[in-house]
């Protein structure tokens, strides 16, 4: 993973935000820019370097949810902000004394917060409940465009290149056909409960 | 509600889930939904479909920061401690030779003669030359840098057995009352001897009866005395210096002397 350089918060905010190329930048400068608290936090929860790493990649992914969805909202460093989900997430860890690895701990199952504002809208039922998980279901390149575009934030050009379609207007209708066939697998499996 | 309408409301639900949409907007999405019950399922169709596309974005982002650490070293249990006693040990091995080549080379050791070959195995009694002169630790002293470097030459030729070179050599040093002071008992022995072995057994005699039974060096004059009457051909004077060091229980050439008495009484 190249290492890149220096940016500032409202820079990595940013990026985050407008998705594509620059999500990819700043998602590989934060894995390298707070390494940092790995040992400072191994030192006072003694967990295995394995237990950390995977505690490390848990709370990247949830600093990067909560720039994204609007979570984070600037009342502290980003550094700081990543301290505490880290020092949070190695703590259950070390409570649970778990022992799978590489495993996604709960939270990155769970509807976020904006999903569950959203869902609450509707009503309570789905508040508390995990994500049910089709997308798998669907092939590889339907995977690829609709995660590329609904979370990665490429733009349908980056999307048609990424996925070898011939434009952006493909790679447009394509993520409609896939996000259409995901909502009708979820239709069906949600009638089925 | 028409498809543009619900097409509408399902990019206002997106730009939500991202995070970009106003307050104003966001009244607008609760009303809708409250208002129609139609768009209630599509936003949770929605809201499905993408929690689904995140969750598979974050697992396959977290997979991918996960493979970027470097492999996890697997640590050895034994060594590693083994290293670490023995490595202070090497480290105070080697100063300790260090230390110990530099001490040699800055102070060379004190040069000793070779020692006095004994000539008392198979020895003549009657031939002078085989009398074993005084041990040279005896006449080197522990204070040598303190010591005349007449006496040591002094003592080098003494010991090649160049006798009269060291009587020369000590002369000048009969005239420093100081060193006379401090070694009176080597430097008389020396001096006796020295002429015993030059047969001046007079003056042999004269050196050596001005030790006194004090001084340390006063059981090799006795020796040496009876030794010069003894070659001097004064069998009677060597034979009471001889049977007084037979009778003295500690002197150390008790055994050579019965011998010598023996010689005389033949």
């Amino acid at each position: 993973m190249h290492k890149p350089s220096k940016y500032t918060d409202d820079q990595l905010i940013a990026g985050m935000k407008s998705g594509g190329k620059d999500f990819e930048n700043i998602s590989t400068y934060m894995f390298h820019a707070y390494k940092g608290f790995l040992p400072k936090i191994k030192n006072k929860l003694h967990l295995s370097q394995q237990q950390m790493q995977d505690a490390y990649a848990d709370s990247l992914v949830k600093l990067i949810r909560h720039i994204k969805n609007g979570s984070f909202r600037k009342e502290s460093k980003v550094s700081s902000y990543f301290y505490t989900i880290f020092y949070n997430t190695c703590v259950d860890v070390s409570r649970k004394n778990a022992s799978n690895k590489n495993i996604l701990t709960l939270e990155l199952l769970e509807y976020d917060a904006r999903e569950r504002d959203l869902l609450k809208m509707i009503d309570n039922k789905e508040e508390a409940a995990q994500v049910v998980r089709l997308i798998h279901t669907l092939g590889n390149t339907c995977q690829r465009i609709l995660m590329d575009w609904g979370y990665y934030g490429y733009s349908m050009d980056e999307i048609a290149e990424r996925s070898n379609l011939s434009n952006a207007e493909s790679a447009r209708s394509m993520k409609y056909k896939c996000l259409k066939k995901l909502k009708k697998l979820i239709n069906t499996k949600m009638d089925s409960l | 509600m028409s498809q543009d309408k619900m097409d509408y409301f399902i990019n206002l639900i997106d730009d939500f889930l991202d995070g970009k949409l106003n307050k104003e907007k966001e009244m607008e999405i609760r009303q809708a939904i409250k208002e129609d019950p139609l768009l209630q399922k599509v936003v949770k169709q929605q809201v499905q479909a993408r929690a689904n596309i995140r969750v598979a974005g974050e697992a396959e982002l977290r997979t991918k920061f996960a493979n970027s650490f470097d492999p996890i070293a697997v640590q050895t249990k034994s060594k590693p401690r083994l290293i670490k006693v023995l490595l202070p040990i090497l480290f105070l091995f080697g100063l300790a030779i260090l230390a110990y080549y530099f001490y040699t080379k800055s102070t060379p050791p004190i040069k000793r003669l070779p020692p006095i070959a004994s000539v008392e195995a198979g020895e003549n009694l009657t031939i002078l030359a085989t009398v074993e002169d005084p041990s040279y630790d005896l006449l080197r002293s522990e204070k040598d840098s303190e010591i005349a470097e007449n006496w040591q030459n002094a003592v080098q030729a003494f010991i090649a057995k160049k006798y009269e070179t060291s009587l020369t050599i000590l002369l000048p040093l009969s005239n420093d009352s100081l060193f006379i002071a401090d070694h009176f008992g080597k430097y008389t022995l020396m001096k006796g001897v020295a002429n015993l072995k030059l047969e001046r057994f007079a003056k042999a005699k004269e050196n050596l009866i001005a030790i006194s039974p004090e001084n340390p060096y006063y059981d090799q004059a006795i020796w040496y005395l009876a030794l010069s009457d003894y070659y001097a051909g004064n069998s009677a004077e060597a034979k009471t210096q001889l049977e007084a060091i037979v009778n003295n229980k500690t002197h150390y050439k008790k055994r050579l002397a019965q011998k010598y008495l023996v010689t005389i009484k033949k």
